[in-house]
C-alpha cells in the first residue's frame, strides 16, 4: 500500500530524512517510532504529497507521490500533530467542507458524516461551533476528518500527543476499529513506545533521519534476545547457599530450550525464548525433581530496550537533545510563524 | 468543473467564518460611519478653497470612503491566508484533490462580498446624508464593479506580501508600508489639481487615484465612460496581474 525507496529530503545543510525504504500492505496498522526531529513529520508530508523529497522515491495505493499527486491525494487522508479545525464552523460543517473538497456525492457524504459522528460520539454535539469544543472533541473531530471520503490508507502525525490517558485510549480505540472494521491502512508516527507496542501491527524505528529497526513489536524485542523468566524458592539453606537453586540449577542446565541462565541468590534468572511457551516445562520439571518453584515471574524485554539498543538512548517524555530541536525548528522554519 | 465547485465551496466558508463574527459587522458600519460624519464635519470648509471640484464636501468624501474601506479590507486579505498556514488548516485543504487556484479565488471572492457589502452601507449612509449618485442606482451599480475590481487587485497583492513574509509582524509592517502611502498619493482624499507637481505625477501611476475618479464621477458628474473606461483597464489589468502571480506564488511554495 505504500512503498518507500531510498527517500532523502534535505533542508539546506541539514538532511532531515536520510535514505528511508520501508513497505507497508495493505490493512497494516505501521509504526514510525523516534524522537522529535527524527525525521517522522518530514517523512509523512511527503507521504501526503505535501512537500516534495529532494530525492528517492515514494508511492501510495500505487501511486507516485511526485508524479500523481492528484491521484494520492483523493486516496489519503491526514491527521496533522496540532489539531486544526475551522473554530467558526460547526463540527459537522467541518466535515462536509471536507467532502465536498473530496468531490463526494452529497448523500453519500451526509450518510458518512453521521456515521463518523456516531463513531466517535460527536452526534449530540455536531451542530455546535467547534470554538467551544473541548481538546479532546477537537481531536477526535479532526481525526474522522481525515476519514470522511473513505481513504485507503490514513496518515497520522503523533495522534495522541498531549492528550489525557482516558482520551488517548479512546483514540487508539477508534483506530483499531477503523483499521479493522473498514480495512484502511494506517500509517502513524509516534514517540511513545506504549502507543507503538500495543497499537502497531509492524513499526520502523527512524533516528536522525534514519531507519535503525523494522519489525513487529514482538520480533523486534525477540531481536535483542528473548524472555527472561525468574523462579524463586523457599528459603532453606544450607551454609548460605540455597539448596533449592542448586539442585534447580542441576535440572534445568543443559536443557535445549533454555539459553542462559543466572543464580541470582534466592532465585534463577533464565533466558529463553518464547517464555510462555517453556514456563510449563520447567515448572514441571522442577516439580519431578522435588524443588518446589515458589514464583514464577516472566517478563518480556520492552520497547524501550529495543530503542535502546539501536538508538544508544532512551526517548523520555518526548525530549530531545540541542541538535534535534534545531533540527525541529528548522524543518518548520520553511512554513513560518512561531507556534 | 472542480475548480469551479472547489472555489464556490472555499467562498462559502470564507463568507461563514466572517458572518459568525458580529464585530465584524458593527466595526464595519461604524468605520465608514465615522469616517463620514466626523471627516465630513472636520473638513467641512475646505470647499471654500478656490479650485475645490465639489460644492458640498460629503459629495467628495463619500466615494474617498468608498475607497479608503475597499483598500483596507483587501489588503488584510493575506492575513487569512497567513492564519490557515499556521493552524495547519491550509495543509488540510492540500492534502485533499482541491484545485490549487481555488484555495485563493475562494478567499478573495469572500473580500470581495465584505467590501460590496460595506460598500452598499456607506452608499446608504451617504443618501441618508443627503448625498446620492446622480448617476442613479445603475452609477451606484458600476460603482460596485469599480470596488470589486480593485478587491481583487489590492487582495492579490496582499497574498503575495502574506506569501512572501511568511509572518504575522512582519506582514502587518509591509502592508501598513503599503496602504498608507496608496491612500494620502492618490486623489482619494484630495481633488488632483490641489496636490503638489510631483505628488500629482504619483498619483497618476497609482490605481487608487482611477478607483477614486472612477466612483466620484459617478456620484457628481454623470457616466463618463472615457474616465470610467480608464478606471476599468487600469483596475482591471492590476486585479489580473496580482491574481496571476499570487496563484502563481502560492502554487509554487506549495507543492
Amino acid at each position: 500500500m505504500i512503498r518507500v525507496e531510498q527517500l532523502v529530503k534535505q533542508y539546506d545543510s541539514i538532511t532531515a530524512v536520510d535514505g528511508v525504504s520501508l513497505e507497508v500492505t495493505p490493512g497494516e496498522l505501521f509504526g514510525f517510532l523516534g524522537p522529535n526531529g527524527a525525521g517522522k513529520t518530514t517523512t509523512i508530508k511527503v507521504l501526503t504529497t505535501l512537500l516534495r523529497p529532494t530525492s528517492g522515491r515514494a508511492m501510495v495505493a500505487g501511486y507516485d507521490v511526485m508524479k500523481e499527486p492528484g491521484k494520492v491525494r483523493s486516496v489519503i487522508g491526514y491527521v496533522a500533530q496540532d489539531v486544526s479545525v475551522d473554530d467558526k464552523g460547526t463540527g459537522r460543517e467541518n466535515l462536509m467542507l471536507q467532502g465536498h473538497l473530496h468531490h463526494m456525492e452529497n448523500k453519500l457524504l451526509r450518510q458518512r458524516v453521521d456515521k463518523l459522528l456516531e463513531l466517535v460520539g460527536l452526534t449530540a454535539d455536531a451542530n455546535r461551533r467547534t470554538e467551544t469544543y473541548s481538546g479532546g472533541m477537537r481531536k477526535r473531530l479532526d481525526l474522522i476528518v481525515g476519514l470522511v471520503h473513505q481513504p485507503k490508507v490514513l496518515f497520522l502525525d503523533e495522534p495522541t500527543l498531549g492528550l489525557d490517558p482516558q482520551t488517548r485510549a479512546r483514540v487508539w480505540s477508534y483506530l483499531r476499529d477503523i483499521n479493522q472494521r473498514e480495512g484502511i491502512t494506517i500509517f502513524l508516527t509516534t514517540h511513545y513506545m506504549e502507543e507503538a507496542d500495543t497499537l502497531c501491527h509492524r513499526l520502523a524505528i527512524i533516528d536522525q533521519g534514519k531507519i535503525k529497526a523494522l519489525g513487529s513489536p514482538n520480533e523486534l524485542k525477540d531481536d535483542i534476545g528473548g524472555d527472561r523468566i525468574d523462579i524463586g524458592f523457599s528459603e532453606e539453606r544450607l551454609i548460605g547457599e540455597s539448596v533449592f537453586v542448586d539442585s534447580a540449577l542441576r535440572v534445568l542446565r543443559g536443557q535445549p530450550f533454555i539459553q542462559r541462565i543466572e543464580t541470582l541468590g534466592d532465585s534463577l534468572a533464565v533466558y529463553a525464548d518464547r517464555g510462555e511457551r517453556i514456563i510449563p516445562q520447567i515448572v514441571e520439571l522442577l516439580a519431578q525433581s522435588g524443588v518446589p518453584a515458589k514464583t514464577v515471574t516472566l517478563s518480556r524485554p520492552s520497547l524501550n530496550d529495543v530503542f535502546l539498543k539501536h538508538t544508544g538512548y532512551t526517548i523520555r517524555g518526548g525530549e530531545a537533545s540541542t541538535a534535534e530541536r534545531f533540527r525541529e525548528r528548522f524543518r518548520r522554519r520553511p512554513k513560518g510563524g512561531n507556534r | 468543473m472542480n475548480a469551479i465547485v472547489d472555489t464556490w465551496y472555499l467562498f462559502l466558508r470564507s463568507l461563514r467564518n466572517t458572518s459568525r463574527v458580529p464585530m465584524t459587522w458593527t466595526m464595519s458600519l461604524i468605520q465608514p460611519l465615522i469616517w463620514l460624519l466626523l471627516f465630513g464635519q472636520l473638513f467641512r470648509n475646505i470647499v471654500a478653497i478656490p479650485g475645490f471640484p465639489t460644492q458640498n464636501y460629503l459629495a467628495f468624501l463619500a466615494p474617498g470612503v468608498i475607497v479608503m474601506t475597499s483598500l483596507f479590507g483587501a489588503t488584510f486579505s493575506g492575513m487569512g491566508t497567513l492564519v490557515d498556514i499556521d493552524l495547519g488548516y491550509l495543509d488540510k485543504m492540500l492534502v485533499t484533490p482541491v484545485n490549487r487556484n481555488a484555495i485563493m479565488l475562494g478567499r478573495i471572492g469572500g473580500d470581495v462580498v465584505r467590501v460590496v457589502a460595506q460598500t452598499i452601507i456607506i452608499g446608504v449612509i451617504a443618501l441618508l446624508m443627503g448625498q446620492g449618485f446622480v448617476t442613479g442606482l445603475a452609477g451606484f451599480a458600476t460603482a460596485i464593479a469599480i470596488v470589486a475590481l480593485m478587491v481583487i487587485g489590492f487582495a492579490g497583492l496582499s497574498n503575495i506580501i502574506a506569501l512572501r513574509t511568511r509572518e504575522h509582524q512582519l506582514f502587518i509592517t509591509v502592508i501598513n508600508f503599503f496602504t498608507m502611502p496608496l491612500m494620502f498619493l492618490s486623489s482619494a482624499l484630495m481633488p488632483m489639481q490641489m496636490l503638489p507637481t510631483w505628488l500629482q505625477t504619483v498619483a497618476k501611476y497609482n490605481p487608487v487615484t482611477y478607483a477614486a475618479d472612477g466612483i466620484r464621477t459617478l456620484v457628481n458628474a454623470g457616466f463618463d465612460w472615457v474616465l470610467l473606461g480608464k478606471s476599468f483597464l487600469i483596475l482591471g489589468a492590476l486585479a489580473l496581474v496580482m491574481m496571476g502571480v499570487a496563484t502563481v506564488l502560492f502554487r509554487r511554495r506549495l507543492v
